[in-house]
């Protein structure tokens, strides 16, 4: 099998020693996709299947960007760009005694923005958030930036290396939700709009080999074309 | 169907109207990823056959008392536009038999999809045949199966489907229309090509245990041809894709 080869779901990928990541299924040392995914190999005997769509399916400590689209008695509704809706409760925005409903949207309205963190999921149970963190919190300002949920994490990078480094070369603070919600916040609405511009470049291909070499290249592309 | 009486469906040599062998496909061509707004599509001609497959999914169930506690739920919904055949204008009103249609190639789908990996969200599967001539069910599978891995959907294997028919006697692969109309059988079959599993059968007319036992070969051989452009479509697709990245502006 040559690398960067699409291979759709039954397909045999590899047979005998090897070892695969990604959605797989295993008959005995047959390995076969899952899904619509693009096989690379990593080393010899070594191959990953990256999928090419995914929905975004919650998972513990997760930083997400949600919507509130409903104010209940004790919670927030809130869309997290997935097949589950998040469950905000009151007890995980403030210690003390719950205020009343009504001054429950005094707090978070319907279709205000938040950063949070997904506290637990379990399939059988809606997924539950959490503000209670320094940094998390209604979004007051910045441009959403939305990509496919199964491409966020090279926004990321390895620990956070592509994050830092546009946040550092285009002065704009980066809230990455793995949700595929980006929230970029700058100075100026120019600078927000170079930001969005490179997040959403980055996240177009199906595959990207190294996303911080990747970044560098489209800050490049981006900032010729901004100054002329 | 009745026994075709004094129609002839085969020439003196053998070969069927327009011209194929008894063993032979009508020109077959899909494509995948064709609709923007779906999560997963994909298009089929067969012979004059144009179908059109949405996919929608993963998605949260609606209504919500639908959904089920340990697996995704599965909603298929085949229908034919008004001027897709060649009679008199088809009512938009669902029939009867899209109703059947739509639910045996649900049956023909599921075995195939990992429905446990999503418990609690639908998918669901929407078949729009805009020119019918014949065998649009299995054809609706083959589009399906592709517009449902499109939409990354987890799957066991794609599902193809042929039908086999009777005319004159003889047994031939994949009939259309005028032979579906006028023939003495039809019995769509759907198979996991990989697998070898077969997901949907069915049929009308008489058909001998031989007979039966020929047609699932004859399906076999018609099957793994449908599957290499099931195939075909999906990689070309994303390959695309893939490519278009080398010769991009930097």
């Amino acid at each position: 099998m040559s690398s960067g080869q699409v291979v759709v779901p039954g397909e045999l990928v590899a047979e005998g020693s090897y070892e695969v990541h990604g959605p797989f299924v295993a008959s005995g040392k047959r390995y076969y996709a899952k899904v619509l995914s693009v096989a690379v190999v990593e080393k010899t005997k070594q191959v990953r299947l990256i999928p090419l769509k995914r929905v975004y399916i919650p998972s513990e400590g997760d930083l997400v960007v949600g919507k509130v689209i409903d104010v209940g008695p004790t919670f927030w509704l809130v869309d997290i760009n997935s097949p589950y809706t998040a469950l905000l409760l009151v007890s995980e925005v403030f210690p003390k005694p719950a205020p009343q409903q009504r001054e429950l949207s005094e707090i978070f309205r319907v279709g205000d923005l938040l950063a949070a963190k997904v506290l637990s999921f379990d399939f059988a149970h809606d997924p539950l958030l959490t503000v209670k963190e320094p940094k998390l919190g209604k979004v007051a300002r910045g441009l959403l930036v939305e990509v496919a949920p199964a491409r966020v994490s090279r926004v990321i990078g390895k620990r956070g290396q592509v994050a830092d480094y546009l946040s550092e070369t285009l002065g704009v603070e980066l809230i990455v939700g793995r949700n595929g919600r980006v929230i970029v916040i700058g100075k100026s609405p120019d600078n927000e709009a170079l930001a969005a511009y490179v997040v959403t470049r980055l996240c177009e291909k199906p595959y990207v080999e190294d996303p911080l070499e990747e970044a560098k290249k489209l800050v490049e592309v981006a900032k010729r074309r901004w100054s002329a | 169907m009745t026994a075709g009486a004094g129609v002839k469906l085969l020439t003196e040599d053998g070969r069927r109207l327009d011209g194929r062998a008894l063993n032979e496909l009508r020109r077959c061509r899909i494509e995948a990823g064709v609709l923007k707004n779906a999560d997963g599509s994909a298009y089929i001609e067969l012979g004059r056959n144009k179908i059109i497959v949405a996919v929608y999914g993963p998605r949260e169930v609606h209504p919500r008392h639908e959904a089920l506690p340990d697996r995704m739920l599965l909603r298929c919904r085949y229908s034919m536009l008004p001027f897709s055949v060649a009679e008199e204008r088809k009512s938009p009103a669902p029939t009867r038999r899209e109703v059947e249609i739509s639910k045996v190639i649900r049956e023909a789908l599921e075995p195939a999809i990992f429905l446990e990996e999503f418990p609690r969200t639908s998918v669901d599967v929407y078949i729009e045949v805009i020119e019918a001539d014949g065998s649009t069910r299995v054809a609706s599978i083959t589009a399906a199966a592709v517009a449902l891995a499109d939409a990354g959907i987890p799957m066991r294997d794609l599902v193809a489907g042929v039908s086999i028919g009777k005319i004159e006697g003889k047994l031939a692969v994949d009939l259309s229309g005028i032979e579906d109309q006028h023939g003495e059988g039809d019995m769509p079959i759907a198979m996991m090509p990989r697998l070898g599993e077969v997901t949907l059968m069915q049929a009308d007319g008489r058909f001998t245990r031989e007979e039966v036992a020929q047609a699932l070969r004859m399906a076999r051989e018609a099957i793994l041809k449908l599957y290499e452009e099931q195939k075909r479509a999906l990689k070309e697709r994303y390959s695309k894709v893939l490519a278009a990245e080398l010769g991009e502006e930097q």
